[in-house]
């Protein structure tokens, strides 16, 4: 029979190796459980990721100033997008992840006027100025889209489409990939390209 | 963008004076954002049946850049559409070699300044009938590019040249001819190279010619296209006496391996720089095989790798020092207690040494093989790491007033009223515990010595595990069980050597005096571990952390009266443990990240926050440079700061000489940092740095125990 006071030791050391190993901060992969994440959006609400297991996530690297960004965004395909899937029922978080003092970032009252201003769609926008949420999913550029499926896991990581410009015009028949995986993963069917170079200007951690 | 925007009047009318103008060879600059840009080219006409080379030739603003055709972690290449008359065809870009550009955790790769890009046009034989000698050819490109600094913006120009045909070559226009020979230059040489894939890591192994490998040349690899390695990782580079051998993280966003790796060696020694590149075929090799491609390096010891047994001795030397350590006093204190049980029996404490040493070893692996997994992941992460994330540290802080209020008195554990003060295998009757709860215990005060000891990197342990976490998993085992025994053998040993424990001091009633004054070098280290936190988060996150001890403090105490009762009460008990978990729950839940300090790397009134950018503005400035990493956590640090850096004598030594002081504050987690550690073989803090003024190669590094005098002579150049 255990002691106590074994089982107090034994615990130590337990405790000691989980420790050492609860530190990590798995990298994001697609096919594998996405990085938690837990911010805070331009309305103060908090979201995580474990509020929204059984529905569908996509995370959008959002920086207004960037060209990349305002080409789908000018071009009106990213609000589309955005409709076109919350409506249904794909929880659609933009995510700001440049740093305080950095160009893009945005404090509440802006990122509200700028989501109004460019008729946002998104859930919400999470304002991520430490750069916490950023860096769990390793975000590069904005835009990075990441497409999570209802049971947590990473489903897309990459680009929005197979146009790399700052060409509105290259809006027009490009393959957009977040809406083949949402497409596909919804469906019950592999997500055919399921990970892609992100192109856009960098996060500005 | 409005199409009227005063941002493409200018290129508009630029484009329009191109158009107007009689044309001379080269096209009149275009002036756009942050740019100016001509298509050029050394020519002055074109003859049928011979290419001729044009070029697009940017000149951008200070700060500005372009980027490579693998634009890096963000970005896009430079693009060209030609328009040419009938016949005519352009080659492909020839790009010249990018630089890295870092832009916080993200990598760039691209082109500051200037850049030329190279294009052979190929013009027919049977150029159409309709050009005739003296004909002007006009070649019209569309480049589209994106410029950026901490913004981008795109930009476009039409850009045109025009060239006369002639039937034999005119001379070529010098400037331009200047200017392509150069970009000729960085063209690579094509060589072999062996790529091996180790699960997340590629080893290429290239053979090069030693007069390029002078010095050890800052050598970098860029790949031809992104999804193949991790941008940002460090290039971990090894020299051999003819050629190098390089280890590039794998991309771990890719979904599937790799076939092929191909890309640019560029060794960036005296000008021009020199370039090579190759596409080879990846092998995915069992680890051994990479080691024999690596081991090479081992053979012929360079001042980056010192010899393996070398390192296994400073290993253990390192170790062995450890306990002479601060931040490992108070555990070491506990096995004081132990070793003074044993005086007068050497079986005994032969045993309990060996448990020691055993829960040492457990201690260690359990830190170096999450070190290793941590890092083989994506997390830029050395030696001390635990004591970045706060939640550890409550942890620590928790565990370490628990086991001071144990040695107190104020609780017991287990049945017998046997007290953690059974790590040092006393109990209060004077008589010892039984044989395997010693045992254990010996184990677990190994263990606990470990996890407090690791923040003082020890002088002899920086380079040991710097290049433990170079190497393969095996060797950095080895390096870390080395570690290891240094620091459990004092007490492996003792039990070999009866005289030492004859000298001893008998057991006695002081035994119970001394273990309770040892509860408060442990209440000093809760204390230090709470002043890290606070370091991390803010002062009144600390605060909570300090009033969850109190409450978990409270809990003991009741769990110790319950104890001691002689009608024990189930609800008492209840009452103990709710109130010690409450302030156990309340210690470590992970805090708010609002309150998360979010960049400790900050200069205070001495010293400068360190950036690499602002090390070489400084050095380019002339002056001397004094570069100090260190944390909150780091016990080392602090004690050559107040012992040293602190003193009016050092102060003015700086600021007669003019020496700029930079600090690299690790309390967190930097990425920067950890990788400026690495490329100084380093895998923790202390380190300082001294760039002489004028000197073009690597710092000095000074030891990590500084002394008043070490820094006196580095500044002096000693």
């Amino acid at each position: 029979m255990l002691t106590t006071s074994k089982f107090k030791s034994l615990f130590f050391i337990a405790a000691f190796a989980l420790l050492a190993t609860a530190t990590a901060q798995a990298a994001p992969k697609v096919g594998k459980p996405a990085p938690e994440f837990k911010g805070t959006d331009s309305l103060g609400k908090t979201h995580d990721l474990a509020q929204y297991r059984g529905k569908y996530i996509v995370l959008e690297w959002l920086n207004h100033g960037c060209p990349y960004v305002q080409k789908h965004y000018d071009s009106q395909n990213m609000q589309k997008l955005q409709t076109e899937w919350t409506k249904k029922g794909v929880v659609w978080l933009s995510v700001v992840s440049s740093a305080k003092g950095k160009q893009g970032n945005e404090e509440g009252v802006d990122a509200n006027a700028a989501a109004k201003e460019k008729g946002s769609h998104a859930t919400a926008i999470l304002l991520d100025s430490g750069g916490a949420i950023g860096k769990a999913y390793e975000a590069q550029t904005t835009p990075h889209m990441f497409v999570i499926d209802s049971k947590g896991t990473l489903v897309y990581s990459g680009a929005i489409d197979d146009r790399p410009s700052t060409e509105t015009d290259d809006v027009n028949g490009a393959k957009n990939y977040v809406s083949a995986a949402l497409t596909a993963s919804m469906a019950g069917k592999p997500v055919e390209v399921k990970t892609t170079k992100s192109y856009g200007c960098g996060v500005h951690y | 963008m409005h199409p009227f925007s005063p941002k493409l009047l200018g290129p508009a009318l630029a484009l329009f004076s191109v158009l107007l103008v009689p044309l001379p060879a080269r096209a009149n600059p275009v002036q756009s954002d942050h740019l100016q840009v001509a298509l050029v080219s050394p020519a002055t006409s074109v003859v049928r049946g011979q290419p001729v080379t044009v070029g697009v030739h940017f000149e951008l603003e200070a700060g500005w850049h372009l980027y490579w055709k693998n634009p890096g972690d963000s970005g896009e290449a430079p693009r060209f559409k030609w328009i040419l008359p009938e016949g005519l065809t352009a080659g492909p870009i020839v790009w010249p070699a990018p630089r890295a550009l870092p832009m916080g955790p993200l990598l760039n790769y691209g082109y500051e300044k200037e850049l030329l890009l190279p294009v052979t046009i190929q013009i027919p034989a049977e150029l159409a009938p309709e050009w005739n000698e003296g004909d002007v050819l006009p070649i019209t490109v569309a480049a589209r590019w994106l410029v950026c600094h901490e913004t981008c913006v795109p930009g476009q120009a039409d850009l045109k040249i025009t060239l006369p045909v002639r039937t034999s070559l005119t001379p070529a226009n010098e400037i331009h001819t200047a200017l392509f020979k150069l970009a000729e230059q960085e063209q690579p040489k094509r060589i072999a190279a062996r790529v091996i894939q180790e699960t997340d890591h590629f080893i290429v192994d290239l053979n090069l010619d030693p007069a390029a490998l002078v010095d050890k040349p800052l050598v970098q690899f860029f790949p031809y296209e992104s999804l193949l390695i991790s941008h940002s990782a460090k290039q971990a580079i090894e020299f051999r006496k003819d050629g190098i051998s390089l280890q590039l993280k794998v991309d771990n966003a890719r979904d599937e391996p790799a076939p092929k790796l191909a890309g640019l060696i560029v060794i960036d020694g005296p000008s021009p720089r020199r370039t090579f590149d190759f596409d080879e075929t990846i092998v995915r090799g069992k680890p051994q095989a990479a080691v024999a491609t690596t081991k090479p390096a081992a053979a012929a010891p360079s001042k980056t790798a010192p010899g393996f047994l070398m390192v296994l001795l400073l290993a253990f030397a390192g170790g062995l020092i450890l306990n002479l350590m601060p931040c490992v006093f108070p555990v070491l204190s506990l096995k004081i207690l132990g070793v003074v049980r044993h005086t007068h029996d050497a079986k005994a404490a032969r045993r309990d040494g060996w448990a020691y040493t055993l829960g040492v070893l457990v201690s260690f692996w359990s830190l170096a093989g999450a070190l290793l997994i941590l890092r083989a992941g994506s997390a830029r992460l050395g030696w001390g790491f635990q004591l970045q994330s706060p939640g550890f540290i409550a942890i620590l802080a928790v565990l370490m007033t628990l086991v001071a209020l144990n040695l107190l008195g104020v609780f017991e554990i287990g049945i017998g009223l046997t007290r953690l003060g059974s790590f040092g295998g006393i109990t209060p009757g004077g008589s010892a515990p039984t044989p395997r709860k010693a045992l254990l215990s010996s184990f677990v005060t190994g263990a606990l010595a470990v996890i407090v000891a690791t923040p003082c990197t020890a002088p002899f342990m920086g380079p040991a595990i710097g290049f433990a976490l170079t190497q393969n998993t095996v060797a950095a085992m080895a390096i870390f069980t080395s570690v290891a025994l240094g620091m459990a053998s004092p007490y492996a040993l003792l039990g070999y050597f009866p005289r030492v424990l004859a000298a001893m001091p008998r057991p006695g009633r002081w035994m119970e005096h001394l273990r309770q004054v040892l509860a408060f070098p442990m209440f000093g280290t809760a204390l230090w571990l709470v002043a890290v936190y606070s370091q991390l988060t803010d002062s009144m996150t600390a605060f909570k952390v300090l009033a969850a001890l109190l409450v978990l403090a409270l809990g003991a105490w009741i769990y110790g009266r319950y104890q001691q009762s002689d009608r024990k009460s189930f609800l008492v008990m209840l009452l103990a443990l709710g109130v010690s978990a409450t302030g156990i729950v309340f210690a470590i839940q992970t805090p708010d990240p609002s309150t998360l300090v979010r960049n400790t790397n900050a200069g205070d009134g001495t010293w400068e926050a360190w950036s690499s950018e602002r090390v070489n503005a400084l050095r380019a400035q002339g002056r001397p440079v004094f570069v100090n990493f260190t944390a909150a956590w780091c016990i080392s640090c602090k004690a050559n700061e107040v012992t040293v850096f602190q003193t009016d004598e050092i102060r003015q030594a700086f600021s007669s000489l003019n020496v700029a002081t930079l600090k690299g504050d690790w309390t967190q987690q930097d990425d920067t940092i950890a990788a400026e550690l690495e490329s100084h073989g380093r895998a923790g803090v202390p380190l300082y740095l001294y760039y002489a003024p004028g000197s073009k190669g690597p710092p000095t590094a000074l030891p990590s125990v500084l002394t008043k005098g070490i820094v006196l002579a580095a500044l002096e150049g000693k």
